[in-house]
């Protein structure tokens, strides 16, 4: 999963978003988080205490996190390094650090 | 990712918006410059960002529900295309940091007017790049430094200039030369070797009288002035800047009193 949404409609979109499309939303391994802002975060929390979804961000961003203290947000998990690789089956997906928009959105990248 | 079975790489630029601090826009230009080398490297032909207004998602979804057998992915638009979006996000980036005055003050910036005078003395001296400065003399006899208290060795330079004399030799011999020749090549002197110049754009003071109180200075009847110049600081109305001064004149006196 790439970003989460907001946290009051990660489950009408991304939960039963997927369910429309016929996949399961218990499946999600990895939510990769390009910044840590609300529209992308806020949803990361539910899908780690439904799914155990792992939550991958950079780690100045999960500073920003750790600082904010409104909103739900996710506890602090993976920590994404520039240039790191996550493959799942035949999909990698490459990650960068990109600061500019927050300290340091990571564009994913997949191949 | 892959379109019916054919594999496309996929870029995704993680944060389009831009912030309005210098710092930030100057990191975002940075990051697309480099992350389009790396679009460019690994030839990617999907650009995607993470709101559905940046990326033609409200228009490729809709389409891509239609889509019928052997039409185009409106999504795979090719790498000369995926590096125009992050060329547009650089160059936009670019024009909004010509906006931003390089004087103003940056929301994450140090809070100046927390600091300690330590601080503030520091932070001048970094700025004008002085490493040290020269220490005044030592009460201490022995060191080489020493507070000099005899008069035979008190000046290096006993051949001072001759007051009534101009810079070309020429005699001061009228009233007039003195105040528009003589004077105003000594003020000039003392300008340049010792006092500095007063800048241009410096504040404003007005000055007030805040107290007059009269009284004896050994057997002669003074007047005490206690007087407060304000500065104008409107360029940082926080600090208040005030210059205390008591100016004590003579009681008796027959006209303005020159200091």
């Amino acid at each position: 999963m790439l970003d989460t949404i907001f946290d009051y409609s990660v489950e009408d979109e991304v939960v039963a978003g997927m369910k429309k499309l016929g996949l399961d939303p218990a499946n999600i391994k990895y939510a990769i988080v390009s910044h840590a802002h609300p529209d992308h975060d806020g949803g990361a929390r539910y899908l780690q205490d439904h799914f155990g979804t792992r939550v991958i961000m950079s780690p100045a961003d999960w500073d920003v996190l750790d600082k904010r203290t409104n909103g739900t947000k996710p506890k602090r998990d993976m920590e994404a390094t520039d240039g790191q690789k996550l493959t799942l089956g035949d999909t990698t997906v490459t990650l960068y650090i990109t600061p500019g928009h927050t300290p340091a959105p990571s564009p994913a990248f997949s191949r | 990712m892959k379109d019916n079975g054919t594999p496309h790489t996929v870029a995704l630029w993680g944060g389009v918006g831009l912030n309005p601090d210098r710092p930030s826009l100057e990191k975002y230009i940075a990051s697309a410059k480099r992350f389009s080398a790396i679009v460019k490297q690994s030839g990617a032909d999907v650009i995607l960002a993470n709101h559905t207004d940046w990326d033609h998602t409200k228009v490729n979804l809709p389409m891509l529900a239609q889509r019928t057998p052997g039409t185009p992915n409106p999504y795979i638009v090719g790498n000369a295309k995926a590096l125009n979006f992050l060329k547009v996000a650089e160059e936009c980036a670019t024009g909004r940091l010509m906006t931003v005055p390089a004087a103003a003050v940056d929301p994450g910036a140090v809070d100046t007017s927390k600091w300690t005078a330590a601080e503030d003395h520091q932070n001048m001296m970094d700025q004008l790049g002085i490493k040290a400065l020269r220490p005044g003399p030592s009460g201490n006899e022995t060191a080489p430094n020493h507070a000099n208290y005899d008069e035979a060795t008190a000046t290096p330079y006993p051949n001072l200039p001759d007051v009534l004399a101009l810079n070309n030799g020429n005699k001061v011999t009228t009233q007039a030369m003195w105040w528009n020749q003589r004077r105003p090549e000594i003020v000039e002197d003392f300008d340049r070797e010792v006092l500095g110049r007063v800048p241009k754009n410096a504040p404003k003071v007005t000055w007030e009288v805040t107290k007059t109180a009269e009284a004896k200075l050994g057997d002669r009847r003074v007047i005490g002035k206690q007087v407060v110049g304000h500065v104008d600081n409107a360029s940082f109305p926080d600090i208040k800047v005030d210059i205390q001064m008591t100016l004590v004149v003579p009681a008796d006196a027959k006209g303005r009193v020159r200091s």
